[in-house]
């Protein structure tokens, strides 16, 4: 988990950096950094942002290549460490190990995967737009929209936490068996026969999930630049929630795993 | 529980009802020169209205009127010949209405007109005074059998069709029997001198993106409508009778007004409460009804603080409008006693949107309503006002000047911060005028009219201090209230209070910059330099082409200042400073007190800054790439 994080850590870091650098050099000798020493300014922000054209680029910019490297990175790193939890090995030396040796079949099944992801999002949201129609023009109230769209969304989150558990079966029957067409078809059986278990699992792992971004955006507030202290305390207590979100990443593997273990 | 004190608070308001007595304190009309007495009868199934319309109307002026000129709104809608549609492409406002039904389309159909008892119907006909489309039928033309002379009263006697469309731009129909009637009545122009002095009907045609312009008058409404219909209007009710065949007859008395609105949908809530005797009514679909204390609160909040800066609000009653959201297309609108506002079955209390909009279209009863000025001519005299207001208000009331209008998970702003921003964020600041025809725009009508005005009010209150700034307000409001002020009453009374000079420029050039001029402010502290041991020289730059007098403070290492003032006219300007101790800082207008300015990053320069923002911000961004990236993860 140290080493996802440091991974992450690294990749987050350009984003931090390049957008330390943008304000530094927009603020650098403006008394207006004094406006974002208690907390969020908008008229500052926004002024760097019409007088700076890049402001926006320079920070947006690397983050798409930052994903694309930690979702590369991240099938690697999942792969090693699910093959740890199913092995029950916590050395780093299998962690990379194995990491190395299912990075290929782990990269199938995430694009398969990220593909059925896709697929489902378009096949409920495209007719729901087409069904619903003009939210504005043909209803008499709002609520309908409003209640339908928190069922679809419901729907969309549920089938979404089936794909994940889904997916997890996937690798672990891997990691057991390494045969990657049979491994799609056991992780569906298996997720077949234990959906209620692992559909309340997902939504556990959910809702801790929503809770710790939660507090993440807590901290966001209270954060200040007001002092070096302030600024130190709540980034590492933000950091603290990103390491217990990797974890919350392996505890969901561990627990999907038990739950498949249980049914054999 | 916040839902039961919401239910008791909601049911005060309700019980509140029988106390609330919408009444004008005595039978004189006060300064209209037009009577109104009409009676309609809605006819739901054909979404249009039968009417006969008694209008006395005097000439004011000192000339003999050969011709009678009117305001037929409704007739914009009647096709794509319409000035106002005929470039639309068949679509508008987010409606697509090329292949719309018969019964979708509005318009006025009179039937019979008599003046003074000689019909006059074959003596109408459209004019088209402000473009060469002969199709359109927004401005209709009387010649007149008999002249009317100075002073004379005439009486107009019509009886029409008023046909209201599928609720577009302001007006219309919508399900469930919703209707917002405005400008369904043929309504004269404003027969006034120009800007040459000379008298003449001002009467323009319906454009997309101009408003209304209309003399004050007084109604008297008698509305026939299905009994079911919850109704609200400008003015008192005045009765209310139900007959037998399932209608009711509900009067309506209004005074001194430059236009009459009602609205009416069987599923309004109708919520009352009073404040210093102007009886506030807000009719709300049930699915909004938990909006029904914020409009109350914005309500009250935007009457207290006019009172106290302009002057008590001369109306009896106010009518808050929340249209069903098939109906939003009628929202966001004003009228006199009656407004339009939008809202949504849940908006947070962090977004003020809902109070920021009643305060807004409430501040156009004192700006458009009593101060009638031309808003199709000089559209900024009004919404730059209002927006003026509600920023003032807003900050005033709710949350301060820099969390007043969103102030949700950690985002906040100010209202006043935001119409700057609006106006700073076009991506031509050089585009076009305030002071134009609002026809003659072609876009960025809303930063210009609204933000770039309210900003440059807000400049003028910095220059001037609040004090004056109030002085002035009051001066303009009490000298031209019930009127028609025009630009040149508005500089007139600045001057009137604060003579000539606004510090160092003249009142003409700070407005013909602002208003006539397509120029943007930026003044730039770019370097401070030190020449040797006890000299230093401060250069500022003047980067906009619009100048205005400028402060500039310095600091010392000590923490002692020293102010400068700089008439802000060169392009360029060095001060130089003797001083032992050295210079930390040197910031322009430190107190933004010209809000024009579009980059306050440059007005000031320092050695002595902190990274610390920086670096906050930087760990910050780089937290929610953590988040945002294993989140993605998720998905794999």
């Amino acid at each position: 988990m140290l080493l996802i994080y440091a991974v992450l850590c690294l990749l987050a870091l350009i984003v931090g950096w390049s957008t330390f650098g943008s304000l530094n050099e927009s603020l650098s000798t403006s008394m207006e950094a004094n406006s974002l020493l208690i907390g969020f300014d908008r008229t500052t922000i926004f002024d760097i942002i019409h007088n700076n054209k890049n402001f926006i680029s320079n920070i947006i910019g690397p983050i798409k290549w930052i994903i694309f490297l930690y979702l590369i990175a991240s099938i690697f790193m999942n792969s090693g460490l699910l093959v740890n939890i199913v092995k029950g090995n916590n050395s780093i030396k299998t962690f990379l190990q194995n990491g190395w040796k299912h990075f290929l079949p782990f990269l199938g099944f995430s694009l398969i995967t990220l593909l059925v992801v896709i697929v489902w999002t378009a096949f409920l949201f495209v007719p729901y737009v087409f069904i619903l129609g003009n939210p504005i023009t043909d209803y008499s109230t709002e609520l309908p929209f409003l209640y339908s769209f928190f069922i679809v969304l419901f729907l969309w989150i549920i089938v979404l936490i089936w794909i994940f558990t889904w997916s997890v079966a996937t690798k672990v029957s891997y990691c057991e068996t390494p045969l990657f067409w049979r491994s799609l078809r056991v992780g569906f059986n298996t997720l077949k026969i234990n959906i209620i278990k692992l559909t309340i699992w997902g939504i556990i792992i959910f809702i801790i999930h929503l809770l710790l971004l939660g507090v993440n955006l807590i901290l966001n507030q209270m954060n200040s630049a007001a002092s070096w202290t302030m600024t130190i305390l709540t980034f590492v207590l933000m950091q603290v929630v990103v390491f217990k979100k990797i974890g919350v990443k392996a505890f969901s593997y561990s627990g999907i795993y038990q739950i498949v273990k249980q049914s054999k | 529980m916040a839902k039961f004190y919401l239910i008791l608070l909601l049911s005060v308001l309700t019980l509140s009802i029988g106390l609330a007595q919408c009444a004008y304190k005595n039978d004189s009309r006060e300064v209209s020169g037009i009577d109104y007495d009409i009676k309609l009868t809605l006819d739901t199934k054909g979404k249009k209205a039968d009417c006969i319309q008694i209008l006395e109307w005097t000439n004011k002026s000192p000339d003999t009127i050969f011709e009678l000129r009117f305001y037929m709104y409704l007739n914009a809608f009647r096709d794509f010949n319409s000035t106002y549609l005929k470039d639309t492409g068949g679509k508008i406002f987010g409606r697509d209405i090329a292949n719309q039904d018969p019964i979708e389309w509005g318009g006025i159909d009179i039937t019979t007109i008599k003046i003074e008892g000689v019909d006059h119907l074959p003596k109408i006909k459209y004019i088209h005074p402000d473009d060469d489309n002969e199709q359109d039928q927004s401005v209709m033309s009387i010649q007149l059998a008999e002249p009317i002379l100075p002073g004379e009263r005439v009486e107009i006697e019509m009886n029409y069709v008023a046909k209201i469309p599928k609720t577009i731009a302001r007006v219309g129909y919508g399900r469930d029997d919703y209707y917002l009637f405005v400008h369904w009545t043929p309504q004269p122009g404003v027969y006034e001198q120009d800007k040459n002095g000379v008298w003449g009907w001002n009467c323009h045609q319906f454009f997309q993106q101009t408003e209304f312009y209309a003399e004050f008058a007084n109604y008297k409404v008698e509305l026939t409508v299905p009994d079911d219909l919850v109704i609200g209007a400008s003015g008192c009710k005045t009765g209310e009778v139900f007959h037998k065949n399932g209608t009711k007859t509900v009067s309506y008395d209004a005074r001194d007004i430059v236009d009459f609105a009602w609205s009416a949908y069987p599923h309004f809530e109708e919520y009352k409460d009073t404040w210093k005797g102007v009886d506030i009514t807000m009719l709300i679909p049930p699915e909004h009804c938990s909006m029904a204390p914020r409009y109350l609160g914005a309500i009250k909040n935007a009457l207290d603080y006019f009172e106290k800066y302009l002057g008590k609000y001369p109306y009896p009653a106010i009518t808050v409008v929340d249209p069903p959201m098939h109906a939003l297309n009628s929202g966001f609108m004003e009228y006199p006693m009656l407004i339009t506002c939008a809202s949504f079955h849940y908006v947070p209390s962090g977004i003020r949107t809902i109070e920021s909009l009643a305060i807004h279209e409430f501040s156009h009863q004192y700006f458009m309503g009593i101060l009638a000025s031309n808003e199709k001519e000089e559209a900024w005299l009004d919404e730059g006002f209002v927006t003026f207001f509600e920023d003032n208000i807003v900050d005033h009331y709710y949350g301060g000047p820099k969390a007043s209008i969103f102030d949700i998970l950690g985002y906040k702003s100010g209202n006043k911060e935001q119409s700057r921003l609006e106006y700073t964020s076009m991506s031509n600041l050089h585009d076009g005028p305030i002071a134009r025809p609002g026809w003659e725009f072609t876009g960025n009508y809303k930063e210009l009219i609204y933000a770039k005005t309210g900003t440059m009010l807000q400049t003028l209150r910095g220059l001037l201090g609040d004090q004056k700034m109030q002085q002035v307000m009051q001066h303009y409001y009490n000298k031209h209230k019930f009127t028609h002020p025009k630009e040149k009453d508005w500089i007139q009374a600045v001057k009137d209070i604060i003579g000539d000079r606004i510090k160092t420029i003249s009142v003409d050039t700070f407005f013909h910059q602002c208003l006539h001029e397509t120029s943007y402010c930026d003044y730039k502290v770019s370097e401070i330099r030190k020449n040797n041991p006890t000299e230093y020289q401060v250069k500022l730059e003047r980067l906009g082409e619009l100048f205005l007098p400028q402060e500039l403070l310095i600091t010392f290492m000590d923490g002692s200042t020293k102010m400068v003032e700089w008439d802000g006219i060169d392009k360029e300007k060095i001060i130089m400073v003797k001083s032992a101790l050295p210079i930390v800082s040197a910031e322009i207008d430190p107190d933004k007190k010209i809000y024009l300015d579009i980059n306050f990053i440059n007005n000031s320069y320092t050695f002595e800054n902190t990274q610390r923002p920086a670096v906050n911000y930087g760990l910050k961004a780089m937290s929610w790439v953590q988040h945002l990236i294993q989140s993605a993860t998720f998905l794999f």
